[in-house]
């Protein structure tokens, strides 16, 4: 994550440490621009095209989930003689949307997901900023294990689990809670918010908190008046990245609940899809589900992805 | 906090500065560590011991502890296992294979491109990252609805028929098609935007070299490019079959593996064996050999990310 703590320089492959980060940017630009301008106009136009066609695959989907969500039940599918669906919703209609509000416990639903993702935000933030702490600021016996530990747990196919926690539950009379799903998704988000606050931790020179110290601030309270101001648009960006990973759990949710404590993901795998389904409603009810997520993961990619991305580059 | 009593204690006693500066990160991590250990590492130990185990419906509800030794393992050899593993390996190579050369192309692309049609394609990009993998699944499955799907019809317009019998969901290899592409249009935008993140960071002098040594588009590629963004590539490969090993909710949600299960993958596949056959020990004991088989995977890359430096 070397462009968000900047102690690194993106290190080019195979040449550790000879780039730095900034300088390369500018003349790297002006040779590429003058390397289109020197492509013939055909060329130019061919990766034009080529761009409007990857933004248009890219995006159809999405598209078509609202296009459907707002188009009359009689003229969803096939509409006009030659038997071609109408690209545009034409006419506008809502009543999708109410029908998917009132109908299979969609509310209930929503509420449980909106209570569920907070929920561990805000659980997984205080214990994740804690550690993130002793991380970045802390040398001590077994913090290479921590984070090596860290790394690993990110990639535990989580799926593998779900067989011994419905066990383990079941035997501690914890199924079909919702608090028991906050838990498990706290665990879930931990290492990947752990990891990524640290870095945004060490991005902050410590010598802030040193100077605090100083003036009488104790270590922590150096750390709560000082850090926690100056890292709160990590925090947010970090904590948005949680809700959406727990906003989108579906196999947890799938084994570990009932009927009335479903998050949203499980009324949309509810749809098998054959004869009869209410695709409108289907549609609408999965807009619902994915705008706040598109608008959130459009705030924070800036700073997401240019932390993975670097962390990538270093190779 | 819990810390914040320790300082205090400090201030009334003075104990040694060293003595708090010792236990003060421990006393951070404990909330993490216990969790982390109770919800992921106990769990974990769990499924090992419930894979070495006949734990059946019966065993569910008598709540019996029956050691079964290797039984579950050497079961997998008779049943229809090696065929899920198969089916899962080819797909997955698909998967990745695609994702990879397609976000390639792309990367590759928006290195060219004028800034406008930069920021389109990366706004495209985002809308197919940013989609839920179960809302992607369930559009995709209406897209390719026999009846009224657009992707039905606009392959009809070109000759393929997926209406009535040849629909999508009658059939394991078209069914595996699609989710397929679902995975690759969803996993496309981060390697495209990793890849373009380290295109930007090749110093172009080595471009104008090629192409005054004579090189085309392709050989500057070859041997600039590939060689340049290897580390990026092995690494994009690794986490992109990792991460689509995983993939459930789209196998699950879009047919419930069906037709006739053919269509499971191996998560999907231990997931059918625990809770749909209640077959809990066969189930683990599939799980298990999923977290072995990415177990490798995971350590080159822990180990590649402990060399760049980023476990410092």
């Amino acid at each position: 994550m070397t462009r968000v703590d900047g102690t690194a320089a993106p290190v080019t492959p195979g040449q550790p440490g000879t780039l730095p980060p900034g300088p390369p940017k500018t003349p790297a630009r002006v040779s590429r621009r003058r390397s289109l301008t020197r492509a013939g106009v055909p060329a130019r136009i061919a990766l034009n095209l080529t761009a409007l066609a990857v933004f248009v695959l890219s995006v159809f989907p999405v598209y078509w989930m609202i296009r459907t969500a707002f188009t009359p039940t009689a003229e969803i599918g096939i509409a006009d003689d030659a038997g071609r669906p109408s690209l545009l919703p034409w006419p506008i209609t809502w009543v999708h949307f109410s029908d998917a509000l009132n109908r299979d416990n969609f509310g209930q639903y929503l509420w449980n997901s909106v209570l569920v993702s907070v929920s561990t935000v805000l659980l997984a933030m205080g214990v994740a900023f804690l550690a993130a702490i002793a991380v970045a600021r802390f040398r001590f016996t077994g913090r290479a294990v921590y984070l090596v530990a860290l790394m690993v747990a990110q990639m535990i196919p989580l799926e593998a689990l779900v067989i011994p926690m419905y066990i383990v539950l079941r035997d501690a009379n914890a199924l079909d809670k919702l608090p028991t799903l906050i838990l498990m998704y706290l665990a879930f988000v931990l290492p990947f918010s752990i990891w990524t606050l640290r870095s945004f931790i060490q991005a902050i020179p410590a010598d802030l908190e040193e100077a605090a110290m100083i003036d009488g601030c104790t270590r922590m309270g150096a750390f709560w008046k000082v850090l926690f101001p100056l890292i709160a648009p990590g925090l947010v960006a970090t904590s948005i990245f949680a809700f959406i990973q727990a906003w989108n759990e579906y196999i947890f949710v799938l084994v570990l609940m009932g009927d009335g404590n479903y998050t949203l993901p499980y009324w949309l795998g509810s749809f098998t899809g054959r004869e009869g389904t209410d695709w409108g409603g289907v549609m609408a009810g999965s807009t619902m589900f994915t705008i706040p997520v598109v608008i959130f993961f459009v705030l924070i990619q800036k700073k997401m992805t240019s932390g993975l991305a670097a962390g990538a580059v270093k190779g | 906090m819990s810390a914040g009593t320790v300082s205090k204690e400090r201030s009334s006693r003075r104990p040694s500065w060293r003595q708090v500066e010792r236990i003060t990160p421990f006393a951070l991590l404990a909330p993490s560590v216990i969790l982390m250990a109770l919800l992921l590492g106990y769990p974990l130990a769990r499924l090992l011991g419930i894979s070495f185990q006949q734990f059946t419906r019966t065993e569910f509800f008598t709540r019996e502890t029956i050691y079964s030794g290797l039984d579950n393992y050497v079961d997998l050899f008779t049943g229809d296992f090696f065929r899920v593993l198969v089916r899962t390996l080819i797909v997955v190579v698909a998967m990745v294979a695609g994702t990879v050369i397609i976000g390639t192309a792309v990367a590759v692309l928006m290195d060219k491109l004028g800034r406008p049609m930069r920021t389109l394609v990366l706004v495209g990009l985002l809308f197919a990252w940013a989609t839920p993998p179960l809302s992607a699944t369930v559009v995709w499955k209406w897209m390719f609805n026999s009846q009224s799907g657009i992707a039905t019809w606009a392959l009809d317009v070109v000759g393929v028929n997926l209406r009535g019998d040849n629909s999508v969901l009658f059939s394991a290899t078209k069914v595996l098609t699609v989710v397929t592409l679902i995975v690759i249009w969803q996993s496309i935008p981060f390697v495209a935007l990793t890849l373009y993140a380290g295109l930007t960071q090749v110093p172009r002098e080595l471009y104008e070299a090629a192409e005054m040594d004579g090189a085309g588009f392709w050989r500057s590629f070859t041997s600039v490019t590939v060689p340049m963004l290897k580390p990026i590539f092995l690494l994009l490969i690794t986490l992109s079959v990792i991460w689509d090993f995983r993939a459930f909710s789209q196998v699950w949600a879009f047919n419930r593996g069906g037709p006739d299960n053919e269509s499971l993958l191996l998560g999907s596949y231990s997931y059918f064996a625990s809770f749909v056959q209640y077959d809990f020990g066969r189930g683990s004991a599939v799980a298990v050999v999923m977290v072995l088989l990415l177990f490798g995977l995971t350590a080159y890359y822990v180990r590649q990310m402990i060399r760049s430096g980023e476990a410092t």
